[in-house]
């Protein structure tokens, strides 16, 4: 039995296609006005104004003195000199390299709010720029430079084997490009050190612990005791990465004080350090490891033979010294035995 | 974000900004200190072994922040680090400095920073006292840093400070509690409450690190930035059009920034620099500096966002402040955008002179740009394409004067702009709504010494000379050419110019226009743009033609122009009349659009575009090389220079646009919204009664006008005045006493005018002046017209004859045609026949 459809039915269905229809229509109106108020609160299109603005004046004009005319157009930054009182002919002009447009005054000469006494101001232009050469300068220097040619500088640091703390290494753009308002600067960073006793040796017959050596404590020291006939040596893995090793070496102040010790160092299987240490005579050395995949310390008793005991030889506050990528990674790696 | 194309972005070169240091100390006057050396006491007890929230133990995170701290600062900064407690000694022994103060050495330094561990208890104030001593002995003075993350386990930290701050020891000391329980803090913060210093919460490693960031270097923000959100378009230098940027730079580090600099930029995305650059000089920690920008932009910048960045730089900082605002520009110099006493207004006249003709605008109409004629009249004048005004509402002349208003210029064959204000309209729709007109320059003769000013080879600020040529004979000092003129309260001018608009007014606002209009129209007067820079700047493009003196003596003069004018609008207001002053219109073309402003810049008629012709014309015209030469009056040449001489130090159409903007400021400003209000005070101006004993239809024309005719004697009458009182009837137009009566018991004045016979054609009016029944003064005018001769010239005469004579040859010629043709057919006929 097919029912018969409800008298309703054709009825519900109008009264839904006018409720879709007027939903459809309110989004649509909404969406509408919406868009129109959008446009009428935010005011159009934006604009850019890639033109120098030109400055007036930065201070009142004091006749006598020098305006600040840094930004002005040509024009302008001579309209100010001439109305504090420069003569034309006083005024000279020089091009400078620099971001953007050209001709506006980026430097000047005297400075701005400096007494007038007849001398001669040299305004300097805008002109097109190129990146100077700023290799092994200074990082103030290069920001100072970089900075009065108008440019956005960042920096990013590099560890570099030789090169001063914040010497200039490379630049983006290069040397002779056309340069942008952004450069990137990789100056060389400071060298790190971590002490030999928070590195994990690869093999030590050493202790780390505070030590005295004449009268001075040295609390991150490594200390170690030849047995009779057997040196005390410690091995660390340097990676090739490690710039020097640094240390105070002497005779622990607590020690047997007559009995020398003998201290040899190795880089790799190449000797760099074979000297006697004595009581008293605590010493400094730091001694270049760069490229070497591993430091050997050996500690003999005096001369070499067996008849020494109790001295201890105090490599004080031994510390390992490099950029902060390869001393970071010597310091967390515990995979060494 | 549109870029605009470089010939359309040259037009925002119009765009000023006056870079100005607001009240701030200057910032190098704060101490430095870059070189003070700086004390780190870390607490290494054994609860910096726990997680600081982030994932990372405590010890760690201090370790990180401490390198990165000794990495960062100066090379030049003397350092120490105390870790306490002792590793070595008792639990409330602090040890000895890792290292003490000395030159930063990162390469042994660091090690010390690595080496720390975290064990043992947390003897604070026993630290707190090694460390003060470390820095009294060491420097004797210094910045002490104290960061832990706990309550002290050994003496009283608070009471060890109290001690120490007995000593006066110049020391900052700043705390910091290092994730650090509420009992710990307030042991930190006592400590810096006793030594003068400051706590400082770090919640973990990050905030640790931005704390000691302050400490190693510069740290520039700008703290603060105001702006308006919108801003009018080319305001002429006003408050409303002008977007005033603050923004404040502040190092919120502890080390001084070196040779900060200050810079707004507008192009945010572009390559370009920004400026202008403000050098501060250096700025110590914690120093703020204000710096103000005022920016006017140009009328192509409206309907757009400027967006802007003030971006702060120090050479030693490793990274910019910037901070970015945005401004809309908005354009109000539509007609609807006119206040009450303008809006809705379709029948404007503009009346006066050459600065409201629209000289120097160009786009001159009629047959006004023509030799012979120094009417130039332009369709770019003021007003006229914001309320779409008709050319024939444009009534001012280049060289009106005064007395032009109500008689007509003979040179320029005008008839009396009064008179032409009276024909406006009245056959259509109505009369005039508003008259709006300059007027008073001509009088006083601002145009001689612009003239001499910069066509002379002297100076105008000492010697004024009518025409440049004749300089050497002499010339008049410059004070008193002054005085004579604008300087004189008691100058023929200042009466002449007050009558010009009284016969104005009585056009206006008759009572028939009045009836007409439905209500009283104002006449707006408004002041001389200054055409020169408002500040005596040099004219640097000009300075050989005009020298900053004559810059001076040029403002001055048309300040002081502007003063008269409005001190006559101001007199006639006060005596009822709707004539109100604009002052805004003086400021249009400031600050950088005057004559001395480049070309491309300037609203004026820049003097570097002028016609160089011009500053050798007047010299030739005297000299030699004209009286060889007279064809040259009649060339294009002459014709140009003549042109380029009347447009000097005049708007140009640009010019104009802005003399609009600023009345339609004045309009919407209080000063147009009170001339509405007094508008509805003001009454038509009274009907005189004129028997003439002719019939009316005889006095009046089919437009209402009062025709009189020369020669001839009129009786006026006129009432309302006070019983008995003396009265005195003036002619207007060729200002001269008419005729003088008594008024009777009824305050009624019955007077017989004469009316010359020499009188032109034109727009008359007679004024009468008496005492009202309140005891003050009461004038009354009525207007009349002088109708032209109508007598045919001779030459017409001639000509009528002269065609009579054709016509009737050629009848005649083609009558003995006909009757020739006639007879030979007659002939041929009777030879037939």
């Amino acid at each position: 039995m097919i029912d018969e459809p409800t008298p309703q039915a054709p009825g519900r269905r109008v009264a839904l296609a006018i409720l879709w229809l007027g939903a459809v229509a309110a989004i649509t109106g909404a969406v509408a006005i919406g868009w129109f108020m959008h446009a009428w609160l935010d005011g159009g299109d934006d604009i850019s104004i890639d033109r120098p603005v030109n400055v007036v004046q930065s201070e009142p004009i004091v006749s006598g003195y020098v305006p600040n005319v840094l930004g002005l157009s040509k024009q302008s930054a001579l309209q100010a000199m001439v109305d504090s009182g420069v003569k034309p002919s006083a005024i000279s002009t020089e091009i400078m390299p620099h971001i953007g447009d050209l001709g506006l005054v980026v430097d000047q000469s005297p400075g701005p709010g400096s007494k007038l006494k007849n001398s001669k101001v040299t305004l300097a232009l805008s002109g097109p720029a190129t990146m100077p050469d700023l290799t092994g300068d200074t990082l103030d220097s290069a920001r100072t430079r970089l900075t009065k040619m108008g440019a956005k500088i960042s920096t990013t640091y590099r560890f570099n084997q030789g090169a001063r703390e914040n010497q200039v290494l490379t630049t983006t753009p290069g040397v002779g490009q056309p340069l942008k308002s952004s450069v990137e600067l990789v100056v060389a960073e400071p060298s790190t050190s971590v002490f030999l006793a928070d590195v994990e040796p690869l093999t030590n017959d050493c202790n780390g612990e505070a030590a005295i050596l004449d009268g001075n404590e040295l609390e991150h020291s490594l200390v170690c005791t030849p047995d009779a006939g057997q040196p005390a040596t410690a091995i660390y893995r340097l990676n090739r990465k490690i710039e020097s090793f640094a240390a105070t070496v002497g005779l622990a102040d607590d020690g047997d004080d007559s009995a020398p010790v003998r201290l040899v160092i190795h880089r790799d299987r190449e000797l760099v350090a074979n000297f006697t240490v004595r009581f008293g005579q605590a010493r400094e050395i730091k001694i270049s490891v760069a490229s070497a995949l591993r430091l050997t310390l050996e500690v003999r008793g005096g001369g070499g033979s067996s008849d020494v005991l109790d001295s201890k030889a105090v490599l004080g506050n031994a510390r390992l010294i490099g950029g902060s990528s390869a001393i970071d990674a010597i310091s967390a790696d515990d995979t060494q035995p | 974000m549109i870029q605009l194309t470089r010939p359309l972005a040259c037009v925002f070169m119009a765009l000023i900004v006056l870079s100005q240091f607001l009240a701030s100390p200057p910032a190098s006057a704060a101490p430095s200190s870059a070189d003070a050396p700086i004390m780190l006491v870390v607490d290494s007890s054994g609860s910096m072994s726990e997680d600081d929230g982030t994932g990372t133990i405590k010890i760690d995170g201090a370790k990180v922040a401490l390198l990165d701290f000794l990495n960062n600062i100066s090379e030049n900064t003397p350092l120490g680090l105390l870790s306490y407690p002792s590793k070595s000694g008792g639990n409330c022994d602090p040890g000895l400095p890792a290292f003490d103060i000395t030159n930063r050495d990162p390469a042994t330094m660091s090690a010390f920073i690595r080496g720390l561990e975290p064990d043992g208890d947390t003897p604070t104030a026993e630290a707190l006292r090694t460390a003060f001593e470390e820095i009294k002995q060491s420097h004797g003075s210094g910045t002490l840093v104290l960061v832990s993350d706990g309550e002290s386990t050994c003496d009283p930290p608070c009471d060890v400070a109290n001690e120490l701050a007995d000593q006066g020891v110049d020391i900052d000391t700043i705390t910091v509690g290092f994730r650090i329980s509420d009992s710990g803090r307030e042991e930190l913060e006592c400590i810096a409450d006793a030594l003068n210093g400051r706590y400082v919460d770090a919640n973990d490693n990050g905030e640790l690190q931005g704390i000691l960031d302050d400490l190693s270097q510069p740290k520039l923000t700008i703290s603060q930035l105001s702006n308006p959100a919108r801003v009018v378009a080319e305001a002429g230098g006003e408050a409303d059009g002008r977007v005033k940027i603050e923004a404040t730079i502040k190092n919120e580090g502890k080390r001084e920034a070196t040779d900060v600099s200050m810079r707004l930029r507008f192009d945010l995305n572009g390559p370009g620099v920004a400026r202008p650059i403000v050098r501060i000089g250096n700025l110590a920690g914690g120093a703020s500096l204000k710096v103000a920008w005022q920016v006017w932009p140009p009328a192509t910048a409206i309907d757009h966002r400027v967006n802007f960045t003030v971006i702060g730089s120090a050479t030693n900082s490793p990274t910019d402040a910037q901070r970015t605002g945005t401004f809309r520009v908005i354009d109000l110099n539509s007609a609807a955008d006119a206040g009450s006493i303008l809006k809705g207004k379709k029948r404007i006249a503009i009346l006066g002179d050459s600065y409201s003709s629209g000289e120097g605008a160009e786009s001159y109409i009629r047959d006004s740009d023509r030799i012979g004629s120094a009417c130039h009249q332009s369709s770019d004048t003021y007003l006229r394409e914001v309320f779409a005004l008709p050319d024939s509402n444009v009534i001012a002349c280049s060289g009106a004067v005064a007395n032009d208003i109500s008689a007509a210029n003979q040179p320029n064959s005008k008839p009396a702009q009064a008179a032409e204000l009276a024909q406006l309209y009245e056959r259509k729709t109505g009369s005039v709504q508003a008259v709006v007109m300059t007027l008073g320059g001509n009088d006083f003769q601002f145009p001689t010494l612009a003239r001499s000013c910069i066509l002379a080879s002297h100076t105008c600020d000492d010697r004024v000379y009518d025409k440049p040529g004749l300089e050497l004979w002499g010339g008049t000092p410059f004070a008193e050419f002054k005085n004579r003129g604008v300087g004189n309260q008691g100058s023929a001018e200042r009466a002449a110019i007050k009558s010009a608009y009284e016969s104005i007014h009585a056009v206006l606002n008759s009572a028939q226009a009045v009836a007409r209009r439905g209500s009283i129209a104002p006449i707006i007067v408004l002041g001389y743009p200054l055409p020169i820079p408002l500040t005596g700047r040099s004219c640097l493009p000009m300075a050989d033609k005009l020298s900053r003196g004559e810059i001076l003596a040029v403002g001055g003069f048309a300040l002081e122009l502007n003063a008269v004018i409005e001190g006559i609008v101001a007199d006639l207001r006060s005596e009822g009349k709707a004539v109100f002053y604009v002052p805004n219109t003086e400021n249009a073309l400031l600050p950088d659009h005057t004559v001395c402003d480049p070309p491309d810049r300037a609203f004026a008629r820049s003097l570097v575009s002028a016609d160089p012709a011009v500053f050798e014309m007047f010299p030739r015209i005297t000299g030699a090389i004209a009286a060889k030469n007279p064809t040259y009056f009649w060339s294009k040449d002459f014709k140009n220079s003549m042109r380029s001489a009347s447009e000097l130090v005049h708007p140009n159409a640009k010019g104009y646009a802005a003399v609009s903007s600023a009345i339609l400021r004045w309009t919407r400003g209080p000063g147009g919204q009170a001339a509405n209000e007094f508008l509805k005070t003001v009454e038509a101006e009274p009907t005189a009664t004129l028997s003439t004993g002719l019939t009316s239809d005889g006095m009046v024309d089919e437009n209402g006008n009062l025709i009189l005719q020369g020669g001839s004697r009129y009786p006026l009458t006129v009432d309302g005045y006070a019983p008995q009182s003396d009265a005195s009837a003036f002619l207007r137009s060729q200002p001269q006493l008419a005729a003088h009566a008594v008024a009777d018991q009824g305050g009624r004045i019955k007077v017989e005018v004469p009316i010359p016979s020499e009188l032109e054609a034109g727009q008359h009016h007679i004024e009468v002046v008496g005492f009202g029944q309140n005891g003050k003064q009461l004038k009354k005018t009525v207007a009349f017209q002088i109708t032209a001769d109508r007598t045919p010239s001779v030459g017409l005469i001639l000509a009528a004859i002269a065609l009579v004579a054709t016509l009737l040859g050629l009848l005649l010629f083609g009558l003995s045609r006909g009757a020739r043709a006639q007879l030979r057919t007659s002939a041929l006929h009777e030879g037939a026949v």
